[in-house]
């Protein structure tokens, strides 16, 4: 479907958007005076950290908020769309704007067939019988790539896998026909090839229908692969409003700045051969060569195997098993990080939980601190994995919320039976990953995801472990937040010369962060070996599949073309 | 589908420790069990060969294995009191009981549901308190204090509705009411989390996006994810419903299992009393065999 | 230190509404149940068939009030009602005390260490709450006899699995957590992590179950009493002062209603502390949905 609006004339028109959340008797302000406007065919990015708003301005043009007022306008085609009804509203919803969102197995309904789920918006907004419905759900599915339609029609999302259950999102957001499809996050939750493969799915898609699209994302590198035009937003404020072409070589507000030169960007480390810091205020990118890696061996895994086995949860009985560890094999010395990447599925996880003797292992070796760990169980073991911690993706997850930060940081000491001046402790430690210690009191509610995670960090290092494992780390982290939470983990390993496993599904923060680096697929290492080898020539396909798939905050020459059209 | 075997299986393993319980319990009391399995008018001969027909003077685990082989054919003894086998005792009360019980179910449901909706949805409203003042007096007060109450009201006073027996169809109003009290505040309960829960899901927000209309969004893409918990929910308290219904079916004088039960525990005949347990308790296991049979036709996930 | 400390799980508990008023009545009816010997203007023994059946604020012969009437022996049915309390009040609190710390404790052993330990421990739970309790209850009674400690101990013994099933499900959540895994990581024993973070862990829950248990144990204890099943006369109990008023129903509505209206105030009270303590446990069941 081409748009009948005259190319030139603005399709979305957004004029000073407020909006405050009700909270218990309370209002919050959450967007201030919010205005940009979107052309027929374009595309535009909302993007921002967490908290700046940027989801609350997409879905308050579809009016899905609750306990919500908001203020402005918000015209489609000059019909002010904060002015219908909730019938009339009801009929612009997937008819003439159509939203798809971030976690697209959550966002199907489960207790229905995919099918039934594209062929509903056609009955409804296209006026189609069940069995023309039928017919164009399935076209619609071969439309967005997803084989046998015929034979996935009946099945339900928990069928399907991630980027597939994204894909049907897709198809029932363009089955109404929409001039307008909202993208809130959509690609955040899937795996970095699948993520490359949809935004190719939506531009395309916009190619054949004409459609305009809101893109809600934090990836500048998202938006440098879709975006014609983006707002920057903070604390609900617009900041900067751009063209891609523009934002990404020279943003012209100081926040945009910071944030742009937070992203890590692959391929800024060619030629360099050990780890850098993230230029951040107060860390000069240059002259930062961070730490020589040490002689001795921490860490030795040799043929390692892990086998899951599903049981069911009465009796035990076997239902299957997964190998999710093949055959792996790698060393690690003091002060040397050494990356293991991968995507979903790919073991990374497994394999740091195997070491700190979390998940049994089904042969092979683990020989950490110069003591084999694989046979070990009950009090030896503990002995021995006192030499590695960790630190988790979700800092607040692994903070238990009933403790004050002080006890959190000292369990390891107390669990340990460490006499002497444990405040004392608490208090450097504090001080090395940059928290005020007069925090020590606080519970982890009161802190930001970033200071969580130096919490967490600050309890890895109060046992002076050899080893950290940090799976995914910094993956939940704002991107400001993650660089400065690298560039701690960098310090702490060039004060102390603790060697580090970075598990991460993020070539751009591993390409900052390690010495060496491992790629995984099914359980198994494709290539090991230097940082610079594994980035600058990789010698494996699905190496080089990954890397092309991270889309990067540099401008796409082609990007230019296609807005000119 | 393995799953499915193993949960029937393990519903029978349930069945067998109610079994053990029960054959422990009437051994651990004090006292010779035939003499309480006999009733105290018996004479020495009766008792001594009731010992013998029972098989008491064999070993505990012989007797066990013959207790648990006889409930399992539907042997469960015979009433000392009715001199009839207690299978047949509970089955001719039995129909009382269901017709009982599913007429408070639908009492309970039709209080329930409209609370723990307008609860969900109108938080902190009139009505909303209300609801939750009505659940939180049905959860405090003794049921079978209710019952005398409402006796008093409708029965006695006013004269509305008979006050016991089933001779007429308006005698179940009552009955049914208050054992349905038993069941407003965990079904009220379940109807609110469930519906705060299904509303606040991503594919809530994707049927509102769709612009579907509201008829649509509730009965075809929330009610039947609602379902599920409630349908649980119910199958589990099939157990407390049982319980309740001993007490209100006694003061009712209702000619179910509960009055059974009552009597027969009064009159010390043991027999019935565990013949009775033990039914109830299929009772409820086949019941929650059910609840997840037709969750699973709900929910395909719950399939895999 | 203060600051932070109200604003923890504690500072919620103290600023509830709900948990307040529910405590306060709990403490009342407590106090005045332990006092109820010298609070109680007559003897409640003490019988006088001169004032029998007397409607509440009749006067007696020496001119003091019979506040809430007389019952068919002219006992004083307001010294009754108040010296009635002690026994439904330490059945129900011992009771919901020690069936909450054996439930707890098995739960958190089946949900924490999984495996066979828990299949056994399921499969016990399973059976115990699929026996309907009033019953085995009062034929435990019939079995054992009616003292204060069997009863006491019947309660217990039927409850646990409730409070099990609980602790179970709360434990195997919390060993999921990553924060048990980072302390077993930190060096952890079993023991450990049990007492500092799966039992505080799962005890809320169990605090709120105990709380709702022990409103219906005041409410099952007067069932039994109603039933002749409780603890026997002469001593006084909201059941067997129930069961007595049954026959008087017309000529003295009094006897049956206040003893009613006793009994469901101390569940009120502790199903409104179960409540509020949910409140603050599980705020996110108290939010409102999308819709």
């Amino acid at each position: 479907m081409k748009s009948d609006a005259p190319p030139n004339v603005d399709l979305l028109s957004v004029t000073g958007l407020t909006a405050s959340f009700h909270v218990k008797g309370r209002i919050i302000p959450v967007l201030h005076d919010v205005s940009f406007s979107l052309k027929a065919g374009e595309t535009l990015a909302l993007v921002g950290e967490s908290g700046s708003g940027k989801s609350v301005t997409a879905q308050s043009i579809m009016r899905l908020m609750r306990d919500c007022s908001i203020g402005g306008r918000v015209e489609l085609n000059g019909k002010d769309l904060l002015s219908l009804s909730r019938r009339d509203m009801a009929r612009v919803r997937g008819r003439e704007i159509a939203m798809i969102f971030q976690d697209p197995r959550m966002s199907l309904n489960p207790t229905l067939s995919i099918g039934v789920q594209i062929s509903e918006v056609l009955q409804r907004h296209r006026g189609l019988s069940a069995a023309q419905a039928r017919a164009e759900a399935l076209r619609l599915l071969d439309a967005v790539r997803i084989s046998g339609p015929s034979r996935r029609y009946d099945e339900h999302p928990h069928q399907l896998s991630g980027g597939m259950c994204q894909r049907v999102m897709i198809a029932s957001a363009i089955a109404g026909e929409p001039r307008l499809l909202i993208a809130d996050e959509a690609t955040t939750a899937l795996d970095v090839t699948v993520q490359a493969e949809i935004l190719t799915l939506l531009r395309e898609l916009q190619n054949e229908t004409g459609m305009a699209m809101l893109v809600v994302t934090h990836d500048m590198g998202v938006v440098a692969e879709i975006a014609n035009g983006a707002a920057v937003m903070r604390q609900g404020r617009i900041v900067e409003f751009a063209d891609t072409q523009t934002l990404l070589t020279r943003p012209a507000d100081p926040y945009t700045q910071d944030l742009l030169a937070s992203v890590p960007k692959l391929g800024s480390m060619a030629g360099q051969a050990a780890p850098r810091y993230f230029p951040v205020a107060g860390k000069v990118p240059a002259a930062t060569d961070c730490v020589v890696a040490g002689q001795d061996t921490i860490l030795s895994v040799r043929d390692l195997n892990v086998r899951y086995r599903s049981r069911s949860s009465f009796l035990g009985i076997s239902k299957g098993s997964n190998h999710a560890v093949r055959g792996v094999t790698f060393d690690l010395r003091s002060g040397e990080t050494l990356a293991l990447v991968g995507e979903s599925g790919s073991g990374k996880s497994t394999i740091g939980r195997a070491i700190l003797g979390l998940s049994p292992v089904t042969s092979g070796q683990v020989i950490l601190a110069g003591q084999e760990m694989t046979s070990l169980r009950g009090e030896p073991l503990r002995q021995a994995r006192r030499a590695a911690q960790m630190v988790f993706q979700d800092p607040a997850a692994s903070l238990s919320p009933r403790q004050r930060i002080r006890d959190a940081i000292s369990e390891p000491l107390r669990a340990w039976g460490e006499t002497g001046d444990i405040n004392a402790v608490v208090h450097d430690l504090l001080v090395q990953v940059g928290l005020e210690p007069e925090m020590a009191d606080r519970l982890p509610h009161e802190f930001s995801g970033g200071q969580r995670q130096r919490i967490c960090i600050a309890r890895a290092m109060a046992l002076r472990p050899s080893l950290i494992v940090a799976d995914e780390a910094v993956s939940a982290l704002d991107v400001s937040v993650k660089a400065r939470i690298c560039n701690l983990l960098l310090d702490i390993q060039r004060q102390t010369g603790v060697a580090c496993l970075f598990i991460s599904h993020d070539m751009a923060v591993v390409e900052r962060l390690s010495d060496r680096v491992a790629v995984m697929r099914n359980g198994a290492i494709l290539e090991i070996g230097s940082r610079r080898d594994v980035f600058e020539s990789p010698q494996h396909a699905y190496t080089r599949a990954l890397l092309a798939a991270v889309p990067n905050p540099v401008p796409r020459t082609s990007q230019a073309s296609i807005s000119r059209q | 589908m393995l799953n499915f075997l193993l949960r029937i299986l393990r519903s029978v393993l349930v069945l067998l420790g109610v079994g053990c319980l029960i054959f422990a319990l009437i051994r651990l009391a004090p006292g010779d069990p035939v003499t309480l399995l006999a009733g105290p008018t018996a004479d020495i001969q009766t008792v001594e060969a009731l010992r013998i027909q029972l098989g008491l003077d064999q070993p505990m685990g012989v007797q066990l294995l013959k207790f648990l082989s006889n409930a399992l054919r539907g042997d469960l003894g015979e009433s000392l009191v009715h001199r009839r086998p207690v299978l047949d005792l509970i089955l001719y009360a039995l129909p009382q009981t269901v017709y009982l019980s599913i007429c408070a179910l639908f009492t309970a449901l039709l209080v329930s549901v409209p609370a723990g909706l307008v609860s969900a949805l109108r938080p902190s409203s009139a009505a909303d308190r209300l609801a939750e003042g009505v659940v939180l007096a049905a959860q405090s007060v003794p049921v079978f204090w209710v019952s005398i109450l409402l006796i008093q009201l409708f029965a006695v006073r006013l004269g509305w509705l008979p006050s016991s027996g089933n001779d007429q169809w308006a005698a179940v109003i009552l009955p049914a009411f208050a054992l349905s009290i038993l069941q407003w505040p965990l079904l009220t309960k379940t109807v609110r989390t469930a519906a705060i829960s299904v509303g606040s899901q991503d594919y809530a927000k994707t049927a509102l996006a769709k612009g579907l209309s509201s008829k649509r969004i509730v009965f075809i893409h929330l009610l039947r994810n609602m379902l599920v918990p409630i349908v649980t929910i119910i199958g589990l308290q099939t157990g407390a419903m049982l319980s309740g219904s001993v007490v209100t079916e006694a003061v009712f004088a209702w000619p179910g299992i509960g009055t059974l039960a009552m009597a027969s525990l009064l009159a010390r005949d043991y027999p019935t009393v565990q013949g009775i347990v033990l039914f109830s308790a299929a009772i409820v296991v086949t019941i929650s065999i059910v609840a997840d049979a037709l969750s699973l036709i709900i929910d395909p996930r719950l399939r895999s | 230190m203060s600051a932070s400390a109200f604003n923890g799980v504690l500072g919620r508990v103290i600023r509830n509404r709900r948990i307040l008023i529910a405590t306060a009545l709990l403490v009342i009816i407590a106090c005045v149940a332990l006092a109820s010997k010298s609070l109680a203007p007559f003897d409640p023994l003490q019988q006088n068939l001169r004032f029998r059946l007397m409607p509440p604020g009749s006067l007696g012969a020496d001119g003091r009030m019979f506040l809430l009437g007389t019952d068919q022996f002219g006992r004083d049915a307001f010294s009754r009602i108040l010296v009635g309390a002690r026994v439904p009040l330490i059945v129900s609190f011992s009771a919901a005390l020690l069936g909450a710390a054996i439930g707890l404790l098995i739960g958190v052993i089946a949900g924490y260490f999984q495996g066979w330990i828990d299949s056994l421990i399921g499969l016990l739970i399973d059976a115990q709450l699929s026996i309907p309790f009033v019953l085995v209850g009062m034929m435990v009674v019939v079995l054992f006899g009616p003292s204060l400690h069997n009863i006491v101990l019947v309660f217990t013994l039927l409850s646990w699995p409730i409070f099990a099933r609980i602790a179970r499900d709360e434990a195997r959540l919390a060993a999921r957590q990553q924060f048990v895994e980072a302390s077993l990581i930190g060096g952890g024993t079993t023991t450990w992590i049990l007492l500092r973070h799966i039992i505080p862990a799962a005890l809320p829950r169990v605090i709120v179950v105990a709380a709702i248990q022990l409103a219906y144990f005041v409410v099952s204890e007067s069932a039994f009493g109603f039933f002749g099943l409780g603890v026997p006369p002469p001593e006084p109990t909201w059941g067997n002062i129930l069961s007595d008023s049954r026959s008087y129903l017309f000529q003295a509505w009094w006897l049956g209603l206040f003893p009613g209206l006793a009994i469901a105030l101390i569940a009120f009270a502790a199903n409104l502390f179960a409540s509020g303590l949910n409140e603050v446990v599980d705020p996110a069941s108290t939010r409102g949905s999308t819709f």
